[in-house]
């Protein structure tokens, strides 16, 4: 154990290109590269706290105009990685086509972190319990990334490899996201849990897309977040549901098989085994809202 | 360094910053622009909330120049030409200030929300209140009025939320803005860390970080060559007394043998800058050998345990508290039913939002030296001369503060001066010292002025914390509901220093068998020290722990004898020719049986409102309600046998035609309104309107020792000075007068600023010129001692006064995943008389808030002495999305030797939330929490299980027994 140095006054480099392309061609080389730094709300915190040492440069990409926009792209939604949690949850076409992405937004914090806060900022944190994961997840979309040369795009769901690990290049920036709209006959369910032990793993969240016709099950995809090292998809869930009747004993079953496939971390006893049943429950409640009309 | 340009407010400003440079140092220190604060460095509080191109941004981890080129709104640019914005006014109107600290946070934060609304042609609603300002904390005021204020900025019809009370007095009794509040609310009120003095110093403390070891050695050659550093301090430089202490002298300025706990202070620095300062810290080689850590206090009484203090004749005992009334053997011998149980409570943390901050002054200090001028804001209307050496501070105890340092430096209390500046919260965690004594020791040694600005993390770590508590209660009634016995054994975690832990034991000890007439009574407490932060005042102090265990077993008892928990309740409590457990009879002012009252109405009339019967609990869907009750009472003054006296001065003078009336004493204002008291007692008595009395706090060499701000007291012993002291004055004028109109004294009226009689009239400034031209001082310094009272143990009266108050809880528990919503709070407290009930409502919503995160969310997590709340990220209190209706009833049992009949309410109302709350869980769910804050977790799986009782508390890994053995054996036997 030691004390802590506070850093508030530490001298650290800090860039402020004007365009996209001036940051990429300071990440490009490692003598100018230095960390990006959008709104800050997650990253300032960690080097402030001691959490994360503060890295020797950083490079603000917050505002840079090719990062922002919300737009449509035939069935796609094409989200900024500048795009701010304000944005998102204000936006009729995220409201309208990727809705749970804009109620999860609207719980990242208060007025001012939603302010700052950034979507890219969110998914580049790599948080096991990103607030905006599970509905990134969800649609099945692309995150695009890019150095001086090219762009890259990779699936949302192989994005985040490990806790706090993701498939970005050191000479990269986030630039992105494309996210497949939901048809106009499914739905999407947002939940995230109340305040539970300071030292527990944060907080049960989560995100499903579906479509029920006639009482049967055509497609559902559900992403929880704080259960694992990642926020997960739950596949197996989503393939034994396919095709099955909405109907009390496939409620009873998933609640049970959602409880045997989560792993999570067993940091606390009581957390591990609360986690499990709460999934259960939420995953339950996801499928009990198609019994109510929309 | 780089050149930004913004506008700030409206003008340009350009300025020549280094690049990592965040926008809140900007503005504070090199703009100074001081009403925007900085109250966590984490992007946790949001205080520090400014707008930047109609954004609200948290400027604390702001880079600054990320707003290059961009208009920037402080709180100083909103009210214009003497009108104050709406958001500013609508917290005036509704009290929604108290210390002020995150005030500019909570007004910036609403402007952007409702200009944002305004934009898009919406009104605003609670909810959207609600969503915006969830991270934005405010200690003090419990967010009700906040939120009332915002919604009445946006154009709802509004009202303030203030509770009815007896008809006013001309001032007392009336709901008045406390005098300081338009400086809060406009960012002029001045903090310690908003004062500058030329030449000054950056101060820093190099901490333990270890539990406990001793100190082999001390380094400090490396730290002392690097160029900027001024000055490195260690226990060799402590000229006078080496340690400090509110009760017991054990805590050493510096540490010398040995360190007790991760923040204890070994070497301090100073240093031209910040920079050199944190690199100096790390270059002092300290060599340790580990000792091992007590842990907790349990463990501190086990006879093999490690020894905190050597020289201690009772090894880790601090003190062991008593109460003995009656023959408990016949007390138990009479009980048909008998409960015992045993509860946990945690360390919790005050997180008062401003970090504690000292500046020390060196005598003779000359600003002119370091090419400048005291910032003339710091002059407070009195000509500074730093004739002593001098520190500026936020401080509960001016005096003691004065006195402590004087000691260490080993010079006469009178060389010592005290200026307490605002303070942004206390709450019992700025009694002790923090860096006073560090301040002044390198003020002097570098004969300049030196800043001492803790950050977060180090506030976490030094100050004393509430006392984490087992306590195994054990309670005996009759078939009738009546009471027979109380037997209970306390162990209170005192951390490594003693600080107030006597004391605050003693109210959980006195407390222990609940405001209940309870014939047999034994309570045993063991104070102990341990390894971890030392724990002191906070609000409640004590008695927030024992109500918690008292109110719980009240109503397992209750439910043992079938009866109504109210019913049992009403059948116990004390009333006037009642005997408390340490012997008192209660001879006047006892309002408990009007507050159990008020909540049975209200319940009621909630139930009424919705067309249904009362009912307990009841379940919709898959929620569950229900309510719960708890009852408290907590003494207003020192008691005890302590003397307990506070002076204060009251002046008249006449300024530009008018009279104006000022009371000087060196209590503290912390947020809970005592200027608006003490404005209030003076103003009442002299007949001069409210806005012509003024108030100035805290300055030992202007304001006579008005003690501790503690046990709910400076209502009482400072509002009584005050109003003696100006009743005092008013004989003087009214003999002035007397003599010029041609009356008798005795027949002259003092009203709204004059003085009549039978037709003849004067102004009240005329009469302080008569009284001033006959060679009649207008300054009256009046000391006033509170009523004898005796030490526990000898029965009489061991206090002035209680204050007595009873909560309801309405809880909503979700049974799938039991999260707590807590929706209502009924709160009925008796305060004798409400000398202002705008700022009375203040102090009891925000009590009750506090006590709700006591409850659901507030730990103070140690492992092994090491915090693991280490930033305030880590430390859940209650934001504005937690706040629940709350409805307040004002009792007024006036009691004869307060000011007006009032007494004390600062820590009563955050007394019996905890158990109001744990009870209604219980009657929702049928769980009972042993253990709090509720871990949400285990209170599922007992849920699911269908067990009754929830062991496991947010700090266990493995459930508890319920009852763990008695295992102290004291040396008093």
């Amino acid at each position: 154990m030691s004390t802590k140095t506070p850093t508030s006054f530490e001298e650290m480099d800090c860039a402020f290109p004007s365009s996209l392309a001036e940051a990429l061609d300071l990440m490009a080389d490692e003598s100018t590269r230095g960390r990006p730094l959008a709104g800050g709300t997650d990253l300032m915190v960690q080097w402030e706290s001691g959490v994360v040492n503060r890295p020797e440069r950083s490079i603000s990409v917050k505002g840079l105009p090719e990062l922002m926009g919300i737009s449509e792209a035939g069935d796609e939604l094409v989200i900024g990685s500048g795009v701010t949690h304000m944005q998102l949850r204000s936006s009729d076409l995220v409201q309208k086509h990727v809705p749970s992405l804009a109620e999860a937004a609207t719980t990242v914090g208060g007025f001012q972190i939603q302010t700052m806060g950034t979507v890219g900022g969110s998914v580049a944190n790599a948080s096991p319990a990103g607030d905006l994961a599970p509905s990134l997840l969800i649609t099945e979309g692309r995150v695009v990334v890019a150095n001086r040369e090219r762009e890259r795009e990779i699936p949302v769901t192989e994005f985040w490899q490990g806790y706090r690990k993701i498939d970005l290049q050191p000479d990269e920036l986030i630039i992105r996201f494309h996210l497949p709209k939901k048809s106009a006959e499914s739905r999407e369910y947002w939940r995230k849990l109340g305040p539970r032990r300071a030292q527990a793993i944060s907080k049960v969240m989560g995100s499903c897309r579906g479509q029920v016709l006639d009482g049967q099950i055509q497609s559902f995809r559900v992403a929880i977040g704080s259960v694992a090292a990642t926020c997960v998809r739950l596949t197996g869930i989503e393939e034994w549901l396919l095709n099955r009747p909405l109907n009390e004993s496939t409620l009873a079953e998933v609640e049970k098989r959602v409880t045997e496939e989560v792993q999570p971390i067993d940091d606390i006893r009581s957390t591990a085994d609360y986690r499990r049943w709460v999934t259960g429950r939420m995953v339950r409640g996801f499928l009990e809202n198609w019994l109510e009309p929309a | 360094m780089s050149l930004l340009k913004l506008t700030v407010n409206g003008k340009p400003v350009e300025v020549d910053v280094p690049e990592s440079r965040y926008l809140a140092e900007v503005l504070r220190y090199d703009l100074g622009l001081t009403g925007t604060k900085i109250g966590c460095n984490e992007s946790e509080c949001g205080i520090c909330s400014v707008i930047v191109n109609g954004r609200p941004v948290n400027s604390c981890i702001y880079p600054a120049f990320k707003a290059q080129g961009a208009d920037v709104t402080t709180i100083e640019g909103l009210d214009k030409e003497g009108q104050l914005h709406p958001v500013q006014q609508a917290f005036l109107d509704h009290g929604a200030v108290q210390c002020g600290f995150c005030t500019p946070g909570l007004i910036m934060t609403a402007k952007a929300l409702l200009d944002d609304k305004k934009a898009a042609g919406e009104r605003v609603s609670e909810a959207d209140v609600k969503v915006a300002l969830k991270d934005t904390y405010c200690r003090c005021t419990g967010y009700q009025s906040v939120i009332n204020a915002i919604l009445q900025a946006s154009g709802e019809d509004v009202k303030p939320y203030i509770p009815e009370t007896k008809t006013p007095h001309r001032t007392v009794g009336r709901a008045l803005a406390n005098p300081d509040s338009l400086a809060k609310i406009t960012g002029r009120a001045m903090y310690t860390d908003d004062f500058c003095f030329p030449g000054m110093l950056v101060g820093r403390t190099k901490r333990a970080g270890l539990a406990h070891a001793r100190i082999r050695s001390i380094d400090t050659s490396a730290a002392e060559a690097l160029p900027g550093v001024v000055a490195v301090l260690t226990h060799k430089d402590v000229p006078g007394r080496k340690n400090h202490g509110l009760v017991s002298v054990d805590w050493p300025a510096l540490c010398y043998d040995k360190v007790r706990y991760a923040g204890d202070a070994v070497a301090v620095v100073a240093a031209e800058s910040e920079d050199v300062a944190a690199e100096a810290l790390e270059l002092i080689q300290v060599d340790y050998e580990p000792l091992p850590v007590v842990n907790d206090a349990l463990q501190a009484a086990q006879p093999d345990a490690p020894i905190v203090h050597e020289e201690r004749p009772d090894g880790n005992l601090l003190k062991h508290i008593k109460v003995r009334k009656g023959s408990i053997d016949q007390g138990f011998a009479d009980a048909d039913v008998i409960v015992e149980k045993t509860y946990r409570t945690p360390m919790t943390e005050q997180m008062f939002l401003e970090p504690e901050c000292s500046i020390g002054v060196p005598k003779g200090y000359n600003p002119e030296s370091f090419g400048g001028r005291v910032d003339p804001k710091a002059e407070r209307g009195i000509h500074f001369q730093h004739d002593k050496t001098t520190i500026y501070c936020g401080t509960q105890i001016p005096y003691l503060d004065r006195d402590q340092t004087a000691a260490a430096l080993g010079v006469a209390n009178e060389d010592i001066r005290i200026v307490a500046a605002l303070m942004g919260g206390g709450f019992g965690g700025k009694e002790d010292i923090a860096a006073q004594i560090h301040v002044a020791l390198l003020a002097e040694r570098t004969g300049r002025p030196v800043k001492m600005l803790y950050t977060r993390a180090e506030s976490l770590l030094f100050h004393p914390k509430r006392h984490a508590t087992v306590i195994r209660i054990k309670t005996g009634a009759k078939r009738d509901g009546r009471l027979t016995a109380v037997e209970a054994e306390l162990y209170g975690d005192g951390g490594a220093y003693a600080s107030l832990s006597e004391k605050v034991m003693t109210r959980a000890t006195t407390h222990a068998s609940g405001p209940y007439e309870v014939p047999h009574v034994v309570v045993d407490c063991y104070a102990m020290y341990t390894n971890n932060t030392p724990c002191g005042a906070f609000r409640g102090f004590g008695v927030t722990q024992s109500c918690y265990a008292v109110e719980s077993n009240m109503d397992l008892v209750a439910e043992e004898l079938g009866m109504d928990p109210i019913e049992f309740r009403r059948v116990n409590a004390l009333d006037v020719g009642g005997t408390t457990c340490t012997g008192q009879v209660m001879r006047e002012s006892v309002g408990l049986k009007e507050c159990i009252d008020w909540l049975e109405k209200d319940m009621r009339a909630h139930h009424e409102e919705n067309g249904t019967p009362f009912q307990w609990s009841w379940a919709d869907g898959t929620k569950r309600y229900a309510w719960g009750i708890g009852i408290g009472y907590k003494n207003t003054g020192l008691g005890g046998g302590a003397p307990d006296k506070a002076s204060a001065i009251v002046e008249a003078w006449v300024e530009d035609g008018k009279a104006i009336a000022e009371v000087r004493t060196s209590s503290a204002e912390m947020g809970q309104g005592l200027p608006a008291v003490l404005a209030a007692c003076a103003s009442e008595e002299l007949g001069l309107p409210y806005e012509q009395v003024r108030v100035l706090l805290g300055d030992t060499d202007h304001c006579p020792d008005g003690g501790p701000t503690t046990a709910s007291r400076q209502t009482y012993v400072s509002g009584n000075a005050a109003r003696l002291a100006a009743k005092q004055l008013r004989l003087i004028l009214a003999t002035a007068a007397a003599n010029k109109l041609g009356h008798s004294a005795g027949e002259l009226e003092f009203a709204d600023g004059h003085i009549v009689c039978n037709g003849s009239r004067a102004s009240i400034a005329d009469a302080i010129q008569w009284a001033q031209e006959s060679g009649q001082s207008t300054k009256i310094e009046h000391e006033y001692w509170a009523p004898k009272t005796q030490p526990l143990g000898t029965g009489g009266d061991m206090h002035v006064a209680f204050g007595f108050g009873a909560q309801a809880a309405l809880v909503e528990i979700d049974s799938e995943t039991a999260e707590i919503k807590v929706k209502k709070i009924i709160g009925a407290n008796d305060v004798g008389r409400a000398i202002n009930p705008l700022t009375l409502e203040g102090q009891i919503e925000g009590g009750i808030i506090m006590c709700l995160g006591n409850t659901l969310t507030e730990h103070f997590v140690t492992d092994q002495g090491a915090p693991w709340t280490d930033v305030m990220a880590r430390y859940k209190m209650p934001s504005i999305k937690h706040t629940p209706k709350i409805i307040s009833r004002i009792v007024e049992h006036e009691t004869a030797d307060g000011p007006f009949g009032a007494k004390g309410i600062g820590e009563l109302s955050s007394i019996p939330t905890t158990p109001a709350i744990t009870n209604a869980i219980y009657n929702a769910v049928g769980v009972r929490v042993y253990s709090v804050p509720v871990d949400q977790d285990s209170l599922l799986m007992a849920m699911k299980a269908g067990e009754k009782e929830c062991l496991m508390g947010w700090g266990d890994f493995e459930p508890v027994p319920s009852v763990p053995d008695r295992i102290l054996v004291s040396a008093e036997g």
